[in-house]
């Protein structure tokens, strides 16, 4: 590529909602560059091998690294070097104590290549919990903002996000209290995906019961419910129906699960032209002393150290939520703290679903044959709202069906622990094993965050990666909101061991249980050093809001300072609910290609 | 480069394919798509008339540059590897494999081995290249030998009363023979060989053999819980709705399926 060709639009970052806005910019004849910072994608093969060979079956694990375009890294997290700026990628201010505990991926395809593939939508309330919740308790600290827009405005959007990503469910398991609404007669695009034999088991036990000792007001009783999720349940758009692989994360070997990749290539095929290995790093703005300075270009490295510029009429970072607040904090620095930042507010309110897993063995004699099917096939959604949501986090519960993969990496640790520790051998060996594995189960309660501004991503030119370019500096910790979230996350954790008669991992460990010391205790037995886990979702940091004052783009992801620019990705959230964000996002994002392809004259001037 | 199996036409069947065509022969396979090219060729060419079956089945179809390419394959005379055009012929037979597995199937409690001799002359070269062990290892199944189609016998006299191994085996301690018997079971269960890293602060790294080898998908562990090797189903949409077919084994009894 040369500086001379105008594109009509630039996109940086081929993750799913830069994959998707070239798609519908391309299909619809404007020309169209993608910008990588990572490598092209590869064979499936390839990613499967890595994946094999990998000792390590991290989130990252079929994806090659780089030196020129670096990322986070889970065994930062699991071997405690998360502070070591020598030994990973973020880079911590003094004052935080714990780890962020999500990661990214920087290759063609994005992050969502290892997603999970859970695409619940958004309740009503939760485009107001500032409104509805925060303001009551006087909690936010913060200039609280609600959604810019409803759950009405999004409603087509996730429709269409359904159809275009594919996800398999059933309409019927999705009516609860206040769950998202339906249009009257919609139907998924696929049917549901059948509930694992473990979900069975848990329904037959769980469904109807009512948790009375903690705040869920009004206490309801649970239902265990098909998820709906981005993986096939027919044949659907060129690919397989799954076949119960129990490798969603991080890579589906047979591309039933929805990954960016497929748009990628119908977006080049359309006539996008995808450039890899080429790391964004400086947003140009035309006339600084302008009110709404336009883009006129994005500064490049490719992998060879050599720079290169590219030139649209419309420009779209799509980095996600790390980088995208990166590259606007690092550009421009004349006009003061970077591009699309009057606001201040760029790079704040970093946030994750802060992850409470709980792990537990089933009564002796009663298997449930996890390890089997798609990562998770229900969950419980009842307890997402409320009124606790004025005073803390709330939260939907997963049903793995990975067994105690997430937080032990079983069954390898199973395997070492009678053979190793034990000192098993031959056939009392095997028939531990299969007896273990197969009472095997885990929870993992994602709770919701409040969006602090000192919880953000800055940049620091103290530390530079493989390009000379400086790396993010990441300030992250966890207030009364969330910690009592993942509490009483816990505690519903343990009601319902209690109700299956399972036994929880600590007490298999011999931790006392009583009180708030077992929860002390369990803390310092989790495998990450904060006690809780990241859920690989990155959010908040450039958020959408009607104010300019108060948020970085508009409902459209536009940014309020320059006409030409679109933030694209989670980092719009203004607050992130307890879905796994990939199906609002689409959703927005595609609401956003609607409006630019509508308003293409306007946007482009 | 000359078009060939490995750089180019391998990587033309997915996994996906490679499993739902199982019943009838395995493409990951270089004879097997070397002997049916011609019908893969029809099977994948839109409309063909010279058969009816239609290829992939619910993938995208092939597109004109992979029909290209496959076609070149077969008319430059269906060539290996950019070196080589014949696959590679496998080394002559070790004599201590039939051993090794007898040794192994009373280590892993499994007893059916001896169905990948393959596999298990990869775990015996991999345990002596990778751990310290491959002298002590070689004269222990010398000596085993005799009892190489014996299985209690060949138990007993690997079983002692209270060690491990029956001493005196040479050169290696009892420590370091329950070590070598325990990294035995872990290559046949996870497929992964520990290393002993020189600063006794960092941890050991479990080291996977090359993909090529099928050993990842090979690990016990796997059938021992009754599953499949996370990210390797050869099962049907939906299975995961019952427990496992046929024999439920939960280690602790067995029964049929209600």
């Amino acid at each position: 590529m040369d500086s001379t060709t105008v594109y009509d639009a630039v996109i940086v970052g081929a993750g799913i909602s830069g994959a998707l806005t070239a798609w519908e910019l391309a299909s619809n004849g404007y020309k169209v560059l993608v910008l990588e910072a990572g490598p092209a994608v590869q064979n499936r093969q390839f990613y499967i091998d890595n994946f094999y060979a990998n000792p390590n079956k991290f989130p990252e694990a079929p994806y090659p690294g780089s030196t020129q375009a670096p990322a986070p890294d889970v065994s930062n997290l699991t071997d405690g070097s998360w502070s070591d700026p020598k030994k990973s990628y973020f880079v911590y201010t003094k004052d935080t104590k714990i780890p962020y505990g999500s990661t990214y991926e920087r290759l063609a395809g994005g992050t969502v290549w290892h997603w999970l593939g859970t695409s619940l939508r958004f309740m009503p309330n939760d485009f107001k919990l500032y409104t509805n919740y925060l303001s009551k308790s006087g909690l936010s600290n913060d200039p609280g903002i609600d959604w810019p827009i409803g759950y009405d405005d999004l409603e087509q959007w996730y429709e269409q996000a359904e159809r275009v990503i594919g996800v398999s469910a059933d309409v019927e398991d999705q009516k609860y209290q206040t769950g998202p609404p339906y249009r009257d007669g919609y139907q998924y695009p696929m049917p549901r995906i059948n509930p694992s034999y473990l979900d069975g088991v848990f329904a037959s036990v769980l469904n109807g019961w009512t948790i009375t000792d903690q705040d869920f007001d009004p206490s309801v009783p649970l239902t265990v419910r098909s998820t709906p999720q981005a993986r096939n349940s027919v044949a659907y758009d060129g690919r397989p129906p799954c076949m119960g692989n129990t490798n969603c994360v991080p890579l589906c070997p047979i591309a039933a699960k929805y990954d960016p990749s497929f748009h990628l290539k119908k977006a080049v095929a359309a006539g996008a032209v995808l450039q890899t290995e080429s790391v964004a790093y400086n947003v140009l703005v035309d006339d600084p002393s302008k009110e709404h300075p336009k883009i006129t270009g994005v500064e490049y490295k490719r992998w060879d150290g050599t720079s290169g510029m590219a030139v649209g009429k419309v420009y779209f970072i799509a980095a996600h939520a790390v980088e995208t607040p990166k590259l606007l904090l690092m550009s421009n620095q004349q006009i003061g703290g970077g591009v699309a930042n009057s606001s201040g507010l760029v790079g704040n309110f970093l946030m994750d679903h802060n992850t409470q897993l709980s792990w537990a063995l089933m009564p002796p004699g009663q298997p449930v044959y996890p390890y089997r099917g798609p990562l998770s096939t229900s969950g419980i959604e009842d307890l997402r709202d409320g009124p606790f949501r004025a005073k803390r986090g709330a939260f939907r519960v997963e049903i793995g069906n990975d067994g105690w993969n997430w937080p032990t990496a079983a069954p390898y640790s199973t395997v070492k622990f009678f053979s190793m520790q034990k000192g098993m051998y031959g056939e009392q060996l095997k028939n531990a094993v299969a007896d273990d594995c197969s009472r095997h189960f885990r929870l993992a309660a994602l709770v919701e965050p409040m969006p602090y501004a000192g919880n953000n991503v800055r940049v620091t030119y103290d530390y530079r990666d493989g390009l000379g370019l400086p790396r993010p500096l990441i300030s992250y910790g966890l207030q009364q909101y969330e910690s009592d979230g993942l509490q009483v996350a816990r505690n519903t954790a343990l009601a319902i061991f209690d109700k299956l008669g399972a036994t929880d991992s600590l007490q298999l460990l011999g931790v006392d249980m009583d009180g708030g010391e077992g929860n002390k205790a369990y803390v310092e037995a989790c495998a990450t050093p904060a006690g809780f886990f990241g859920a690989g979702h990155t959010m908040g940091t450039n958020r959408m809001g009607n104010d300019p004052k108060t948020s970085v783009v508009d409902s459209y992801a536009r940014s309020h300072d320059h006409p030409n620019l679109f933030l694209l990705g989670c980092g719009v959230f203004p607050s992130v609910a307890t879905s796994n964000p990939t199906l609002t996002l689409t959703a927005l994002v595609l609401r956003t290609a609607d409006y630019v392809l509508s308003n293409w004259d306007d946007v482009s001037a | 480069m000359a078009i060939n199996w490995m750089d180019d036409i391998a990587p033309l069947f997915t996994q996906y394919d490679v499993i739902q065509m199982k019943w009838k022969f395995d493409l990951s396979d270089y004879n097997t798509v070397k002997t049916y090219a011609q019908s893969i060729l029809y099977a994948v060419s839109p409309n063909h008339p010279n058969t009816t079956s239609r290829m992939p089945l619910y993938e995208d179809p092939w597109t004109p540059e992979m029909i290209d390419t496959f076609q070149q394959w077969m008319t430059a005379g269906y060539p290996y590897s950019a070196t080589s055009a014949d696959p590679p012929t496998p080394p002559a037979p070790d004599p201590l494999v039939p051993v090794f597995i007898a040794l192994s199937n009373f280590l892993t409690g499994f007893d059916d081995l001896d169905q990948n001799p393959g596999l298990a002359q990869t775990y015996l070269t991999r345990l002596r290249n990778e751990t310290a062990y491959g002298a002590a290892l070689d004269a222990l199944l010398a000596e085993l030998e005799p009892n190489v189609s014996n299985p209690q016998a060949l138990g007993q006299q690997v079983l002692g009363s209270t060690a491990f191994f029956v001493p005196p085996v040479p050169p290696a301690t009892e420590a370091q023979l329950t070590d070598l018997a325990q990294r035995i079971v872990i290559l046949w269960y996870t497929a992964t060989i520990a290393t002993v890293p020189t600063d006794p602060a960092e941890q050991p790294v479990y080291v996977f053999g090359t993909p090529q080898d099928n050993q990842y998908v090979s690990a016990l562990m796997w059938p021992a819980a009754q599953a499949h090797p996370m990210g390797y189903s050869t099962e049907d949409f939906g299975y995961w709705d019952k427990p496992p077919s046929g024999m439920q084994w939960t280690g602790l009894q067995f029964y049929f399926k209600p």
